[in-house]
């Protein structure tokens, strides 16, 4: 019994098993660990998005039969002036609110990566924002941009100002309300982001770069800027895209009466407005993947400029 | 440079205090205004306290609305959102990181 055990060759022992054996059990165990993520994603995203596709080449009648119209769709978008006033609405308020918000953010960012004290607390605050529900914090907005009772206004009276600022209704002023909310929003958010980053940064390079004689000015140009890279692409490019789909804000803040409406509303409003008010899916579909369209050429563009233009890209 | 260096902390601190005032002041506002009477809210120019905090308008608002049954909704939403996408993230994540696998790199880069 004994001698025949040991003459047993290697792969007949049990308990193991051949490299293919072990690779197919492998692949099986992967799919089955992402099978959830991915069916998940295939029902909430990709199907979706390829319904839309197909949606908006039909034209879409209340009653929910549709016919097929090709390119039409587009072709009307593409005269539609209130598409292209929502396109550089959508614009403007992406151009002006990243820009602004990820310097502040990095801004004060900086100044809590400093030795002081209740930098917790300060923490805590500029991230409240993040945590209240979007329709609430457009409300409590809405009611201090109030031209006859709201605190901005008296404030900026208090000051010395003294012309009323229709912040909501005038066509001129309303989407720099908008700008305002969305930068008082997402400034603590993107804050921590790039505070964890900064984190990281080890603190010998500042020490050598007091020794070498450079001033706080430099030691932020030459050695937190680009090791904060990563951080500030990945902040970039969420909130580029953010900001390009912006809707809560528009919607809750301006009553559909309001005048100033046409001036402020973003694609994905109007694409809102006319797949569920309207009841014209197609149009409104055609709109929806014009807008996924944009994002992905601008997060490419990001991508790319990323790639080429930092060399302490961590390829991780 | 002792005192050099408290004007500097002195000065980040006065800077992330006039922030952080920005980042309070519409929620103090809104707590303020929902202890406010309707004629005291929108009074002009605004008064900053209610003259006497209107705890009624809590109440009103708790009898117009199923609000037990919207903090019951709440609460179930969270736990499973919570449970559900951190078990699947992190089983994902564990696969495309630790697993090998064909067609791995192609889910991944397809997902993200």
């Amino acid at each position: 019994m004994m001698k025949s055990d040991v003459a047993i060759p290697k792969e007949k022992t049990v308990g193991t098993v051949t490299p293919a054996q072990r690779k197919r059990k492998m692949a099986l165990w992967g799919w089955f660990f992402i099978a959830p993520t991915l069916i998940g994603l295939l029902i909430l995203n990709v199907i979706p998005l390829f319904q839309s596709l197909y949606m908006s080449f039909q034209s879409v009648s209340t009653f929910g039969t549709s016919t097929f119209v090709g390119l039409d769709n587009y072709l009307k978008m593409l005269q539609d002036p209130e598409f292209w006033q929502s396109l550089k609405n959508t614009f403007f308020y992406a151009g002006i609110q990243v820009p602004i918000t990820i310097i502040l953010s990095l801004f004060f960012a900086v100044l809590m990566n400093t030795k002081i004290k209740a930098v917790g607390l300060y923490r805590t605050i500029f991230f409240l924002p993040m945590i209240a529900a979007p329709a609430a914090v457009a409300m409590v907005w809405r009611w201090l941009f109030n031209s006859e009772y709201g605190l901005l206004n008296a404030v900026l009276d208090k000051l010395g100002y003294s012309g009323n600022i229709l912040w909501i209704t005038d066509p001129e002023v309303a989407i720099w309300s908008i700008i305002i909310v969305g930068i008082w929003t997402n400034v603590g958010y993107n804050m921590i982001l790039l505070l964890a980053g900064l984190k990281e940064i080890p603190k010998e390079y500042y020490e050598a770069a007091v020794v070498d004689g450079a001033g706080p000015l430099k030691q932020f140009f030459s050695i937190t800027l680009p090791l904060l890279s990563p951080q500030l692409f990945f902040v970039s490019v969420t909130s580029v895209i953010g900001a390009l789909q912006v809707f809560d804000i528009i919607f809750m803040m301006f009553d559909r009466t309001n005048l100033a409406l046409k001036s402020t509303q973003s694609l994905v409003y109007m694409f809102f407005n006319e797949s569920f008010v309207l009841n014209d899916k197609g149009y409104g579909s055609a709109i929806a993947i014009s807008l996924v369209l944009i994002i992905m050429a601008i997060t490419g563009i990001q991508l790319l400029a990323q790639k080429n233009g930092s060399p302490t890209t961590r390829s991780e | 440079m002792q005192t050099k260096m408290n004007k500097t902390t002195a000065l980040i601190h006065i800077v992330l205090i006039i922030g952080s005032l920005l980042m309070v002041v519409p929620f103090l506002w809104m707590v303020l205004t929902s202890g406010k009477t309707i004629s005291e809210s929108t009074q002009i120019p605004p008064q900053i306290f209610p003259e006497v905090f209107q705890i009624e308008n809590y109440k009103a608002v708790w009898n117009s609305l199923p609000f037990v049954s919207f903090y019951i909704n709440t609460g179930l939403m969270i736990v499973f959102r919570v449970l559900t996408s951190t078990l699947f993230s992190a089983m994902a994540a564990f696969a495309v990181a630790k697993l090998d696998f064909p067609g791995k790199n192609t889910v991944f880069s397809a997902s993200s």
